[in-house]
């Protein structure tokens, strides 16, 4: 074939050259992988037996709630669900009034099963807030719990500054001693 | 699409492109173990395509890099870039779709997850790069380059002789 006949073959049919071309560099590039992956000391196995351990940090569904002063009005008011996340030991101890204890374990598995309690709750009770307080550590439990709750696209989710401590601070009449 | 500026054109995106493959294959032709774990990370590909990928794909990228630099068979070399993007790009955003919070793992393992992480942005960046792709593709018809001399250079002998 003369040049001026194959360059209007190419000119006729442009993608069937592309094509080859292609797939020719592809073919290269899998006899090189295995030419270097057998000059290697241990070889990467073509096909993988075992399935690969993936270390991919679990998804942190969090979003914003706001931040409630102790002394706040919305703590003992009657369209809020208050939820105390420390431990059913100290929620024993002390906790306000009205709370309902929701433990909140760090290292505990995850807590889709709560926070779909809780919605459920919301939806129940019909409350308009949903008030969480914790140790008021850093970082505070409450907050943290607070913060997955609105995560979840639960609306209205106020955790107390400072937790459980700030709170038994503010006057006794919105505290139970049992 | 004759014009003489898309050779042009068409050779600053190949260079740039070029040289973003050449860099990404450097890792993953080092160490192809990690690679396969960050591929393996996206849960796209079935387990027994993992290490194939794995191992060829960093030498596809290393010579399609090659042959956009140099200029030889470039719209061959561009045609495996906009496939390769397009996978990529795919990739993408199934690991968006699962909200996984993980390094893109295109110029590093997964270990440098804050270096590069997944998001819309990587997306876009991608996306910039499959339009690169295209456009050397479709309009640099007579790229500049080695294949290019070497043609005129045969023209010349021929016209010679």
């Amino acid at each position: 074939m003369t040049e001026q006949g194959a360059q209007e073959k190419n000119v006729a049919r442009p993608w069937k050259g592309l094509v080859r071309d292609a797939a020719l560099t592809v073919l290269l590039a899998i006899v090189l992988a295995a030419g270097t992956n057998m000059a290697r000391a241990k070889p990467l196995p073509w096909i993988q037996a075992e399935p690969y351990e993936i270390l991919v940090p679990c998804p942190e569904v969090m979003g914003e709630a706001t931040e409630l002063a102790p002394d706040s009005s919305l703590i003992g008011d009657k369209s809020t669900l208050l939820f105390d996340v420390r431990s059913a030991k100290e929620y024993a101890e002390w906790h306000a009034a009205g709370a309902k204890n929701q433990p909140f374990d760090w290292l505990g598995p995850p807590v889709d099963a709560e926070v779909r309690m809780i919605a459920r709750e919301v939806a129940r009770t019909g409350a308009k807030n949903v008030v969480v307080y914790g140790d008021g550590d850093d970082p505070d439990s409450g907050r943290e719990w607070a913060r997955m709750l609105a995560g979840a696209r639960l609306k209205n989710i106020h955790y107390v500054l400072g937790g459980a401590p700030a709170l038994r601070k503010v006057p006794a009449k919105e505290q139970v001693n049992p | 699409m004759s014009w003489r500026g898309h050779a042009w054109l068409g050779l600053a995106a190949r260079l740039y492109l070029g040289f973003v493959f050449l860099m990404a294959c450097f890792h993953k032709l080092l160490h192809p173990d990690v690679f396969a774990l960050d591929v393996a990370t996206y849960q796209f590909l079935p387990l027994w395509a993992i290490n194939g990928f794995a191992l060829v794909l960093p030498w596809v990228e290393l010579l399609a890099g090659i042959m956009l630099v140099i200029g030889f068979r470039v719209r061959a070399a561009s045609l495996l870039v906009a496939l390769m993007m397009v996978s990529f790009v795919i990739s993408l955003l199934w690991a968006l779709h699962l909200d996984l919070d993980m390094s893109c793992g295109c110029f590093a393992s997964q270990g440098a997850t804050q270096d590069d992480p997944i998001s819309w942005r990587t997306i876009v960046r991608d996306g910039v790069w499959l339009v690169q792709a295209l456009y050397v593709l479709f309009f640099d018809r007579e790229p500049l380059g080695v294949e290019r001399l070497v043609n005129a250079v045969r023209k010349r002998r021929a016209a010679q002789a």
